[in-house]
């Protein structure tokens, strides 16, 4: 059965009465730090360009937008001229990086200087950056202050490289999905976790603790997920930051064109289509190959996508589906170029169906999804394998249905779990204890809801 | 090493499978002459701790517990708001010494009672702000009990209810002690705080009971405590809930409910299964026998080559698949092979395997 | 089956050959220089004080103290070992030449750690004792560098190197450990490892020897005449100079044993830049102390010095070690690629872009990764990644590095690695010192500043903001 709430409609938070308080809070009554929290698909991005402009074509002042990595900035460039009229637009970026060629061509997009003396020096600005090189160039008297900074993707930012630019700025804004992956540290971070200062944690994470009335907003929704998912993912990713899908049923459904078989793939596919928007297909555990490449569960995943795709899907009331709607998501990079492989075999193009880790799918969303559970295959679950946030990326990028192949044994892992005591540094919080309930909590609704689908051997 | 109390449950929560372990706790086994009577041999390692450990132990916790625990009053009454001066301390090893018969449960009634009042709404000082060595249990059976006894109990002001506390004289250095004592410090106190929960869940306390515990270690400098430290201990108390099961399970199945039946495990010992891991090094008397046990499987190179080949595998096997000598009987088994080959050869030790297939 | 799987199978194969394989095909310390300290304790188990020290240059026959009474105030006893270390650690500082101190095993480090707390600020103590405790610390502190050259700890270093057909955490045991690098003739090694695995080897006496030390220290404390209490003691001393002794032989075999090892060097131009910031930080250690940073932003410096370490050994290994490259090759981190064409409108000047290719099945690379040649000469990021036919990936690569002479050829193949350190570490410095200096509440006092709020401003903002949309 679907999870559908037949009360969305009259029961829908105001998304856009958040994106209000929003940019009144900040701009009108000078809140000097503001938590802004997402669900994934909340239109994020859309409430920096609002604030943005606000702040600049509107209030008049001098603002910075950073975010971890170069293809966000240009994210929100090609964003912030195609929907608004000119904004004093600056771009900072090293001068060993190219602008992709879309933006090379747009005479809107200001071409970007590497240094701050030839920024505009007085007046109103929009200076868009990665937090690196904001960072960079934050020592350089020229730079100068601003009266706000725009943190977007706060998540993927360690509070090292946001604590250092706050002398920079009256105002702070963070906006960021709690959800996601936490931040890529490549050193062992025992002293640090039991420092007074977790500079490696996430910078709103660190914030919060440190100042547990952080003035905070919350988007109430997601434009992305069907409410089917959202309340599969709500409680176990998003414990703290309650949100509902404004999408309407009839706007998310999925048709065949061609009947199904009556395979079990097939009826995985037909359930998707009637409104079920996860369902998770399970190979028997007994026999299962221990490591993380498991062929039998490569074919099942490259069989879910190539039936999916030989029914002639259509995105009702939008438009049919073809390969470059559909992605697969795979931790392991080895176990997903299995995947690939075999999806090559059935010719299923790799090149538009893209097999990539979650670390990579962050921020891109596409209709159908197939994804391997990440604790599949495992037999000893380590904190690294519980992180949840990998998960969530994964069961956050479809906008119709998600198919999670694995074994049945991943239940039976998860309740015969050893947690290892002795690991987590003195003081700190059991990350693997979190890590561990989000995972069961999502196994057992899956459960519960008669989501999990167990296939046999011969499931064609 | 003691195999009672709270000690025994994280003994048993660290290998919940080998039931072999689980029996010796139950039977309350003297792990020396239980080695010896199983392996007909004398035990050559080194057992038990050491004089210097355990007086030092003695020592920390007679220093934190002196003068009606002034040091312990001290570093804990910032923590809640308390003057330490005004505390009132009960110190239930003081009311009921060890040399009284029904000590534990004796000591148990006094903790019910101070229990009772809390949960009638009494607070400090009706009640006692901290208490020492309070007795908590935990039921295994009906009609038995296991007892355990956090080193203290401090009441907190937020939640009106008892916190339990370990004091442990090991050091704290760089933020942390040792790995190995702390898993076994926390898996202990995972006891203690499930044994209050159940206390707590027995006067509707409920909400007010969470799973966490306050640890007093050892600073660098001689005995000075380090400032005590809270954690929540969910994990822990998990691992001690499936002990607990394990415990039920394993007695039943054998009839041992007791030290009474320590002969009874002794004589069962060679049917019971073992579940041999790395952390059996540091914990258990009978490693090297269990090792012994396993020596032609996978498991006998660590949990890791358990985890990449599989429990049981045997070692022959894994040989004979990268020799050739035997067919893959799945495509995993057939990339294992080639990787085995793969390993052999980037280890420049190609010569050992044949390379048949 | 990611890269680890080469070193649980290595214990598969290290076992069938009775000995241990290495896993590395150069050594991950630089060579020792002429003349090495070694340090050796016996610990009080518990108290974690020292009872015995065995300390000078290795090959040398070593200073013993013994200390009859280790728990008693003022230890004027380690006055000896302070005098000896200064020695050596400040005959390196004046030559400008970075020290090696060798010890044993992790449990050895710990005592060394819990020595410099403990003396460094100790009022009590000599100056000498005191100067003793801050180096202690500095060289512990310095221990916890990636990559660092002074401290060498036999057990850790060996396991780095070698594989055995034994668990990993029996290993942890530096006399089991050893028994499977130097296997003695017609004997299994893994009795060998269990029968050695008996005798301590983390710093302490054996029970029996330790029981001993205790009852005779009991007996010391009732003494009631001198040659009594001299008797008393010189049996203390003969024990613990006994224990020291087997902790000392222990230290010097596994030391011998990983240079019998007979791997090869890492290139000077891998390593010179480890050892210039090991020395520096020792110093810098020594003379301004080790007091753990706690502030924000002497954090963020530490964790960019940790992680530009780490990215300079990793860096090392790629180039150096060919065992080592090849795990990181099966983890999709050295990518072995062919050049199918160059696009360089003007030779020899920028931009240049490479296309490559690879039929390598794992990459962990993505457009934006910065990736460089094995050899140095070649540098640069990746722009796109691709399908190509057949199964290849196209990588299209922007080469900042090697676009004159170096500049690869249509059909050359050589292997990219994608650790690409950058020390950014000095801009940084000056960015966290004007963190310090301006003290932003929020990061330092957790206290948010005062709402400046705008009552100038017109109502309905977001109104005004959607009212400059084209949508």
């Amino acid at each position: 059965m679907a999870m559908s709430s037949s009360t969305i409609v009259s029961t829908l938070p105001d998304a856009g009465a958040v994106s209000v308080r929003t940019v009144e809070r900040v701009l009108r009554e000078g809140c000097p730090l503001l938590n802004v929290e997402s669900p994934p698909g909340a239109g994020k991005t859309a409430l920096v360009e609002a604030l943005l402009v606000s702040a600049v074509g509107v209030a008049g002042l001098r603002a910075a937008v950073i975010a971890p990595h170069a293809e966000q900035t240009y994210g929100l460039l090609r964003r912030v001229v195609s929907h608004y009229g000119p904004l004093p637009l600056a771009l900072l970026q090293s001068a060993q990086r190219e602008l992709p060629p879309d933006l090379l061509d747009d005479q809107r997009i200001p071409r970007p200087v590497s240094e701050p003396r030839r920024l505009p020096g007085v007046g109103p600005l929009a200076l868009v950056a990665t937090a690196d090189k904001l960072l960079f160039e934050s020592a350089v008297p020229e730079l100068g202050k601003f009266d706000l900074l725009i943190c977007d993707e706060a998540y993927q930012l360690t509070y090292s490289k946001l604590a250092p630019l706050l002398r920079l700025t009256k105002q702070t804004v963070l906006v960021g999905d709690p959800g996601q992956l936490p931040t890529l540290v490549t050193i062992p971070v025992h002293r640090f976790e039991t420092a007074p200062h977790r500079v490696h944690w996430a910078a709103p994470r660190e914030l919060k603790r440190c100042l547990p009335d952080l003035p905070t907003e919350r988007l109430p929704v997601t434009r992305r997920l069907p409410q089917d998912t959202v309340a599969f993912i709500q409680q176990p990713f998003y414990p703290n930051l309650p949100f509902s899908s404004a999408v309407y049923g009839e706007d998310c459904r999925l048709q065949f064109a061609v009947r199904g078989n009556n395979s079990v793939i097939d009826r995985a596919l037909d359930l998707i289509a009637a409104g079920c928007s996860i369902v998770c297909l399970l190979l028997p555990g007994e026999n299962a190959p221990a490591g993380i490449v498991d062929y039998e569960l490569s074919e099942v995943a490259a069989e879910v996508i190539a039936r999916f795709l030989a029914r002639q899907p259509i995105w009702q009331g939008r438009m049919p589906l073809d390969a470059n709607h559909v992605g697969y998501a795979d931790a392991h990079v080895a176990s997903g170029e299995q995947t690939a492989q075999m999806l090559r075999s059935r010719g299923v193009p790799t090149d538009k169906t893209q097999v990539l880790t979650p670390e990579i799918w962050q921020g891109l969303e596409r209709p159908f999804m197939a994804v391997k559970h990440p604790l599949s295959g495992l037999n000893r679950l380590s904190t690294f394998d519980l992180e949840p946030g990998r998960f969530c990326v994964m069961l956050t990028r479809h906008q119709l249905g998600c198919v999670i192949v694995g074994r049945e044994s991943i239940g039976e892992r998860l309740a015969q779990h050893q947690h290892t005591c002795g690991e987590r540094p003195f003081g700190a919080e059991n990350s693997e204890w979190a890590g561990w309930q989000a995972h069961y909590v999502l196994w057992e609704r899956l459960r519960e809801e008669a989501r999990l689908i167990k296939l046999s051997n011969t499931y064609y | 090493m003691s195999l009672s109390g709270a000690r025994g449950l994280a003994r048993i929560s660290q290998n919940p499978r080998c039931d072999l372990q689980t029996a010796m706790v139950i039977g309350q086994v003297d792990e020396i002459e239980f080695y010896e009577a199983l392996t007909k041999r004398q035990f050559e390692g080194e057992y038990g701790e050491r004089i210097s450990a355990r007086r030092r132990g003695n020592k920390f916790e007679a220093s934190l517990h002196q003068n009606n625990a002034a040091e312990l009053r001290r570093i804990l009454a910032p923590r809640f708001g308390y003057d330490p001066e005004r505390m009132y301390v009960r110190n239930l090893a003081d009311e009921i010494p060890d040399y009284m018969t029904e000590v534990h449960r004796n000591r148990y009634v006094r903790m019910m009672r101070v229990f009772a009042d809390v949960a009638g709404g009494y607070e400090p000082p009706s009640v006692p702000h901290l208490l020492i060595e309070p007795q908590l249990r935990l039921p295994v059976s009906d009609s038995r009990f296991v007892y355990v006894a956090p080193d203290f109990a401090v009441f907190e002001p937020a939640t009106k209810c008892y916190v339990v506390g370990e004091e442990k004289s090991m050091i704290v250095r760089a933020g942390s002690p040792d790995r190995v004592d702390l898993e076994r410090t926390r898996r202990q106190a995972g006891a203690e705080a499930l044994a209050l929960r159940l206390l707590g869940d027995q006067l509707n306390l409920f909400e007010r009971v969470r799973d966490r515990a306050i640890f007093v270690f050892s600073s660098p400098f001689d005995i000075t405590p380090h400032q005590p430290v809270e954690e929540y201990l969910h994990a822990e108390v998990s691992e001690i809930r499936r002990a607990l099961e394990r415990y039920r399970a394993v007695s039943e199945e054998l009839q041992v409910y007791g030290k009474e039946d320590g002969k009874k495990v002794v004589a069962r010992a060679h049917q019971l299964g073992i579940n041999f891991q790395n952390s059996c090094l540091s914990s258990c008397a009978l490693f090297y026998n269990c090792k012994d046990r396993v020596s032609n499987t996978a498991v006998v190179l660590g949990d890791e080559a358990k985890d990449a080949f599989g429990g049981t595998t045997e070692l022959e096997h894994l040989y004979a698949l990268a020799d050739g000598t035997v067919e893959a009987k799945s495509a995993e088994e057939g990339a294992l092979a080639v990787r085995l080959r793969e390993t052999a050869i980037l280890l420049g030790v190609e010569d050992l395997c044949s390379g048949k297939g | 089956m990611g890269a680890d799987f080469d070193l649980l199978s290595g214990r598969l194969w290290s076992r069938r050959l009775g000995r241990a394989l290495p896993i590395r095909s150069t050594y991950s310390v630089t060579p020792d220089p002429p003349e090495t300290f070694g340090i050796a304790f016996i610990r009080v188990a518990g108290e974690e004080r020292v009872q015995a020290v065995a300390c000078g240059l290795i090959g040398t026959r070593p200073s013993v103290i013994t200390i009859y009474n280790p728990l008693a105030r003022g230890a004027h006893e380690l006055a000896p070992f302070a005098r000896t270390l200064d020695e050596y650690l400040t005959g390196y500082y004046s030559r400008e030449q970075l020290p090696r101190i060798w010890l044993a095993h992790p449990a050895a480090v710990t005592v060394l750690d819990l020595l410099g707390y403990r003396y460094q600020s100790n009022r009590h103590a000599s100056d000498e004792l005191r100067m003793m405790g801050q180096q202690c610390r500095a060289l512990c502190e310095e221990a916890t560098f990636p990559g660092q050259q002074v401290l060498a700890v036999a057990s850790t270093l060996l396991m780095e190197h070698i594989i055995t057909g034994q668990s990993a955490v029996e290993d942890q045991h530096l006399g089991a450990l050893l028994a499977w690098i130097n296997p003695l003739k017609g004997c299994d090694p893994a009795i060998e490892s269990q029968r050695r695995s008996l005798i301590p080897a983390a710093a302490l006496l054996d029970q029996a020897r330790d029981k001993q030390v205790e009852r005779l220290r009991r007996l010391a404390r009732k003494c009631t005449s001198s040659s009594e209490l001299e008797s008393t003691n010189s049996q203390i001393r003969a024990l613990l100079e006994e224990g020291v002794a087997q902790e000392w032989s222990l230290l010097e075999e596994a030391r011998a044993a990983f240079w019998q090892l007979g791997l090869a060097p890492a290139p000077l131009r891998y390593t010179s830049r480890l050892m210039e910031e090991s020395r520096e930080r020792l110093r810098y250690f020594v003379s301004v102390g080790t007091k753990p940073p706690s502030r924000p932003h002497s954090l963020a410096l530490r964790l960019d010095t940790y992680e530009y370490m780490a990215a300079l050994v990793e860096e090392r290994d790629a180039c150096c070690d060919a065992l080592v490259r090849e795990r990181m090759r099966k983890a999709g981190r050295v990518i072995a690629v062919r050049v199918e064409s160059v696009e360089q409108p003007t030779p020899g000047r920028n931009p240049c872009r490479l296309i490559l290719t690879t039929d390598q099945a794992v990459l962990r690379v993505r457009p934006g990764t910065w990736l460089k040649s094995v050899d140095g000469r070649i540098q640069g990021w990746i722009v796109a990644l691709a399908e190509g036919a057949g199964g290849k990936r196209r990588i299209v690569f922007r080469l900042l590095k090697g676009v004159r002479k170096g500049r690869p050829r249509v059909g050359q193949q050589f292997d990219m690695i994608d650790t690409v350190t950058f020390d950014l570490r000095w801009r940084k410095r000056a960015v966290y010192k004007l963190m310090r200096q301006d003290e932003p509440s929020v990061v330092y006092h957790n206290r948010l500043p005062q709402s400046l709020p705008r009552h100038e401003l017109p109502n309905g903002l977001l109104d005004l903001a959607e009212g400059k949309s084209w949508r």
